[in-house]
């Protein structure tokens, strides 16, 4: 436990214990921390439910119980260990709840929509091909940087992948990227900066060694300009992988 | 060759969120973080090593990443508080009340020493007149308010001084004379924010002719990257109060547009980082030590209004939908806008969200660093 959190612990311990009064404060000061972030996480009011669970699951009502008094409690608030602020703690819980929902319903809902996008991006690939027949090389140059740059992105450091990822999968603000990595905003953007150029260089480097001339490098970039939409690596890989 | 690398860094950019994506899906390896460890490194209370740990594993592992990027989300934006404006802050008190001192004992030590050269070389005066005597102060006060520079105690020694040194040389009569002479002068009313433009207005011409021209010239830029930053803009009279609405409507972000053939300013938040908008040369120049020096960035650029909602991010428009964006107040980067019109306005809030105006007042928003732009 972390001593700067002694008095959060206190709070969690007495609440799971069933103190009133603790539980009072511990309503006055923590629920709106609850509901701030189920907004934060979604605006539109998509976690609040969660919240509500959640908030019932720290009073100490589990699922399926239906008369919260007759049942005995065991508030969830007795798993708080202080190893961070008890806002924090609350945070986080609802945040993973929030994503393992999120992936579950992905998982279960529409395997249809992954299958589109799979289409959607051979079609467009095709369409690429029928669109430009003088470029015959086109889809060949995209496997190629696709798989140079899955490997450079591999050769990376983890820090350096996860602040990508941070920016460009979960598209975080390069403040939030920063808080994560616990550097300032501009520190975050001259390192994306920096990986963006070493990645680039790395890539440029493979396809050398691949046998391809400066123009043909350089085609193969435009190639990715001169692609309107969002491109689609997941087919590229998927080939380059078999 | 330059120009060559950015295309290539772009074509990088536009890749790598997918690639990425494939990436974690499958590297990932080990233990999920659970809820208290992600807390833990969130509050920053994780042993390096832990941390590092945990690091390696969100590195490559799809679920954890949207784990910690939901939490950090969740967490209260912190107060923008440059370290410049705590230190200053700390420092303004204590020197006020220093600065005051002084010029508390100066204003005291002058009038005293005025009085007493006055008692001795004019004893006539104060046996004759004692009512002189309350009207001394208010006498010798009056110049210490009025110069042009009322916030410096310094100037008031020497202007206390004058009268008391004419005092030494007038009798009671003419003393009384002067003193009447001035009291027609409102000095105490006197609004202190411009008191040498409302002494000439007293002094010279009626009171709504004179002006304060220099302080208008200075929101004309503001107030024309309100209304679309064009040159036309510049030709309406500015307005004080729009330049304050910018300030309400955008408190962390500058906006500034084309006034006139004055340079466009774009200040981030913590006014050290700068750029500006050189209409004649088509240019864009970087400062980050406040305006004191200027590197070029961009030769030739189509650019007319900007916004910066931190000390790196800069987003510019201009003409034909050029929308362009630097993440660390250097290089740009062209961020893709859907129309060929030309954009007049941009109010940006990090480097993801900006709301744009067309030349035809319509508003267009991105949350996604302009991978979609949506009409409002």
């Amino acid at each position: 436990m972390d001593s700067r959190y002694a008095a959060d612990v206190d709070l969690a311990r007495r609440c799971a214990a069933g103190d009133p009064l603790a539980w009072e404060r511990f309503v006055a000061e923590y629920r709106p921390v609850l509901y701030r972030a189920a907004d934060a996480l979604d605006p539109r009011g998509g976690a609040r439910d969660i919240a509500d669970s959640l908030y019932a699951e720290l009073y100490g009502v589990k699922d399926g119980v239906k008369d919260a008094r007759s049942a005995e409690r065991e508030s969830l608030l007795r798993y708080f260990q202080g190893r961070s602020s008890l806002a924090t703690w609350l945070r986080a819980v609802l945040a993973q709840r929030y994503v393992d929902r999120l992936r579950a319903q992905r998982r279960l809902e529409p395997l249809a929509d992954e299958e589109q996008s799979d289409r959607a991006s051979e079609r467009s690939l095709r369409a690429a091909n029928r669109d430009e027949p003088a470029d015959p090389n086109r889809a060949r140059y995209l496997t190629l940087l696709a798989d140079a740059l899955s490997r450079a992105l591999a050769r990376l450091p983890a820090v350096d992948r996860l602040r990508l990822a941070c920016y460009y999968v979960q598209e975080l603000t390069l403040a939030e990227t920063g808080r994560l990595l616990k550097e300032h905003e501009a520190t975050s953007s001259r390192h994306l900066a920096r990986s963006r150029r070493v990645i680039r260089l790395d890539v440029e480097r493979q396809l050398r060694d691949a046998g391809l001339q400066d123009d043909q490098i350089a085609a193969c970039f435009a190639s990715v300009v001169e692609d309107p939409g969002p491109l689609d690596l997941k087919p590229l890989l998927r080939e380059s992988l078999q | 060759m330059k120009h060559a690398d950015n295309e290539r860094d772009t074509s990088i950019e536009r890749m790598l969120a997918r690639a990425l994506r494939a990436q974690t899906s499958a590297r990932a390896t080990g233990d999920c973080l659970d809820a208290e460890t992600i807390a833990a490194w969130v509050d920053d209370a994780l042993p390096a090593r832990e941390r590092a740990a945990a690091q390696a594993h969100v590195a490559d592992c799809e679920r954890c990443q949207a784990l910690v990027a939901a939490a950090i989300k969740t967490m209260p934006a912190p107060v923008a508080r440059s370290p410049w404006r705590l230190s200053f802050m700390g420092w303004l008190v204590p020197l006020t009340v220093a600065a005051a001192a002084i010029a508390i004992w100066i204003n005291v030590n002058t009038r005293r020493s005025a009085e007493s050269r006055a008692q001795a070389t004019a004893p006539k005066v104060a046996a004759a007149s004692p009512q002189q005597d309350v009207a001394l102060p208010s006498a010798t006060a009056q110049p210490s308010i009025s110069p042009g520079s009322p916030e410096s105690p310094a100037p008031a020694a020497p202007q206390a001084q004058a009268p008391a040194t004419a005092r030494n040389k007038t009798t009671a009569h003419d003393f009384s004379d002067a003193l009447a002479k001035r009291e027609p002068a409102p000095p105490v009313t006197t609004p202190p924010a411009a008191p040498t433009e409302s002494r000439a207005a007293a002094e010279s011409a009626p009171a709504p002719a004179a002006s304060p021209a220099p302080p208008l010239a200075e929101t004309v830029g503001v107030a024309g990257g309100i209304a679309g930053g064009q040159r036309d803009a510049a030709s309406k009279p500015p307005q004080g109060t729009a330049s304050k609405a910018v300030d309400k409507m955008a408190p962390r972000a500058m906006m500034q547009g084309f006034a006139s053939q004055e340079p466009v300013m774009i200040v981030s938040p913590d006014s050290a980082h700068r750029w500006r908008l050189l209409d004649s040369r088509g240019s864009v120049q970087h400062s980050s030590d406040g305006g004191a020096s200027w590197e070029t960035q961009l030769m030739g650029a189509n650019v007319s209004a900007g916004s910066s909602p931190s000390s790196s991010i800069c987003w510019l428009v201009g003409r034909g939908g050029v929308v362009l964006l630097s993440t660390d107040g250097r290089a740009w980067t062209r961020i893709q806008f859907p129309e060929q019109i030309d954009l007049t306005s941009i109010r940006a809030t990090d480097d993801r969200s900006a709301t744009v105006t067309t030349r035809d007042g319509r508003t267009f928003s991105t949350s996604d660093r302009g991978v979609s732009w949506t009409p409002q």
